[in-house]
């Protein structure tokens, strides 16, 4: 094949618009090592290592309640990835592999919420967690942080690939309901869950709005939260200490599980 | 229907069960009782039936038509950026290697997976009017003192901005799967019959990656109606509701003011714009199936 000569003007703004997107990291990585006065001059100094200091870190991991936040968000954020793939495996599964009346209008309904997001229910889904009594528990926070539909679609999507032969051959073995979901369904669907477990882990917790509402409890304080509150009475260079310890631990997650993005960005998107 | 047959469906609903309750608790239920509460007066307090009233006392609110108009602004910079640049950006990445790809790919993806309220005290350190690196390039420039934050003029295009940032990522891998979907020899051949670069992009990229475009453009859209978090943390609607979105309007009134009732109300009309971009997006998507 020919070897096709790329853009260089397009590529020179690409670089251009990266750096912006990188800067603002950049500044957590630089600032979070700076004295606060060479954070509030002007010119500003952002030359690495100059002025190297580990002061804002130790006071960050001294004063603040970083790691109770870190514990929280994990919990919660774990919690809600398991109860989504939980959701979706086993719906995903009804919807694409078994026959049952209403099944259309059940999966119409799955399609409506996975378009429609869940924000503009806030008020009567705070209401609902009240009445239940979740209201600044763990558990309020899990249950209205699960998304109804993002893991039932990618599961269904996924199982309906699986050669039906394969539940035929199952069912003449003698093979019962539930044992074709925990030998064949579960197993084979891992690599979709593994999608869905990532995907809902990342949104919930950099999550912000059902957070916000659902806690109050200061023990109970999530990442998030915990780094709005903190950072209005802290110096500049604690708050850029604090986000840089904050988002790291996600960036090396991320780029652990890099692949799961592709597979989770393009669900429903690009037909498979 | 057989026995075995039925009694296979009998499974069906039992493993659609766990779905079932959550989406009923958590979606369905909180619908219909949204509406019923938009009736009310409700605080945590207690409630009483008032009809329409919450929805007359919307047509005099300063606050609402400011924060639509506001979300009317973000959605017109928001969506078409996102539509565009992440597509522009799939198309310079085509003809680089796999390494080049990659690494632009996982660092446009960095403010996607990052704690939105992280990122925005970096942004808020870097757009700072008197130390940050903004104020610096100011004062290069002989200007000092000058807050973007302090008009809507400057404040909703770097909000745009910066929102449009956080969804680079996930937009920028669905345009690169698109664009690989469309087989090399569509553009070999146009090559061969002396196709120009512009020519192949307006008669072979654009057509085909349409409907990616659509599904594009319909996401962002509806995820425009629920800007929140960075105007939020970044303005808090200021100055005078300019920067301020609905769905800000929502939360603020009822958990800083108690009003419930009238949340509910804002938070229903909000839902019924959501539903008609969604009904339309059905409509749309289902004629846009182009096969290849």
């Amino acid at each position: 094949m020919k070897k096709v000569k790329f853009s260089i003007t397009g590529t020179i703004l690409l670089l251009c618009l990266l750096v912006v997107i990188i800067l603002p990291f950049y500044i957590m990585f630089v600032g979070a090592f700076k004295p606060n006065t060479s954070l509030i001059q002007v010119p500003i100094d952002l030359m690495p290592f100059r002025d190297f200091t580990f002061k804002n870190i130790v006071k960050i991991v001294e004063k603040s309640d970083l790691l109770m936040w870190l514990k929280n968000s994990f919990i919660i954020s774990i919690s809600v990835a398991f109860s989504t793939c939980f959701i979706g495996v086993t719906a995903g599964y009804a919807f694409s592999k078994i026959n049952f009346k209403g099944k259309n209008i059940l999966f119409a309904l799955v399609m409506a919420t996975m378009i429609m997001p869940k924000q503009m229910l806030l008020i009567p889904n705070y209401l609902v967690a009240y009445n239940l009594k979740l209201q600044d528990t763990m558990l309020g926070v899990i249950l209205t942080s699960i998304s109804p539909a993002f893991g039932v679609f990618l599961s269904r999507q996924f199982i309906s690939t699986l050669p039906s032969t394969l539940f035929e051959a199952a069912e003449i073995d003698g093979c019962s309901e539930l044992g074709k979901f925990f030998r064949i369904v579960l197993p084979l669907s891992l690599p979709s869950v593994g999608t869905i477990a990532i995907f809902s882990f990342f949104a919930t917790f950099n999550d912000y709005i059902w957070q916000l509402i659902m806690i109050s409890n200061k023990k109970l304080q999530t990442l998030p939260i915990g780094l709005a509150f903190f950072a209005s009475k802290s110096g500049k260079g604690e708050q850029l200490a604090l986000t840089l310890l904050a988002t790291l631990p996600l960036i090396i997650l991320f780029i652990v599980c890099q692949k799961f993005f592709i597979k989770g960005a393009t669900a429903g998107a690009v037909k498979g | 229907m057989s026995k075995l047959e039925a009694r296979k469906a009998k499974w069906g609903y039992i493993f659609l069960l766990p779905w079932f309750a959550i989406f009923c608790v958590f979606y369905a239920y909180p619908l219909f009782y949204g509406v019923y509460v938009s009736f009310t007066d409700f605080t945590l307090g207690g409630k009483n039936w008032i009809g329409l009233a919450n929805y007359k006392k919307i047509f005099q609110d300063y606050a609402f038509w400011r924060s639509l108009l506001a979300m009317g602004t973000y959605a017109i910079l928001v969506i078409p950026l996102q539509m565009f640049l992440p597509l522009w950006m799939a198309n310079v990445l085509q003809k680089h290697g796999p390494k080049f790809n990659t690494v632009v790919k996982l660092l446009t993806y960095l403010p996607g997976v990052t704690c939105s309220v992280a990122l925005v005290l970096s942004w808020k350190f870097m757009l700072d009017p008197n130390f940050g690196i903004m104020a610096t390039i100011l004062r290069w420039c002989g200007i000092s003192g000058f807050s973007i934050f302090n008009s809507a003029k400057t404040a909703i295009p770097v909000l745009s901005i910066l929102i449009v940032f956080c969804n680079l990522g996930s937009n920028l891998i669905i345009y690169t799967v698109a664009l690989n979907a469309i087989p090399p020899d569509f553009y070999e051949a146009a090559e061969l019959d002396g196709a120009s670069r512009g020519q192949q992009l307006r008669k072979i990229t654009m057509p085909l990656v349409r409907p990616t475009i659509v599904y594009v453009l319909i996401t962002a859209t509806i995820s425009a109606l629920q800007i929140f978090v960075i105007p939020k943390l970044l303005t808090a609607g200021g100055p005078n509701y300019t920067t301020s979105t609905l769905l800000m309007q929502v939360y603020d009134t009822a958990f800083s003011n108690n009003q419930f009732g009238y949340a509910s109300a804002i938070g229903v009309i909000l839902f019924v714009l959501t539903a008609i971009v969604a009904v339309i997006q059905f409509r749309v998507t289902r004629r846009e199936n182009l096969e290849y």
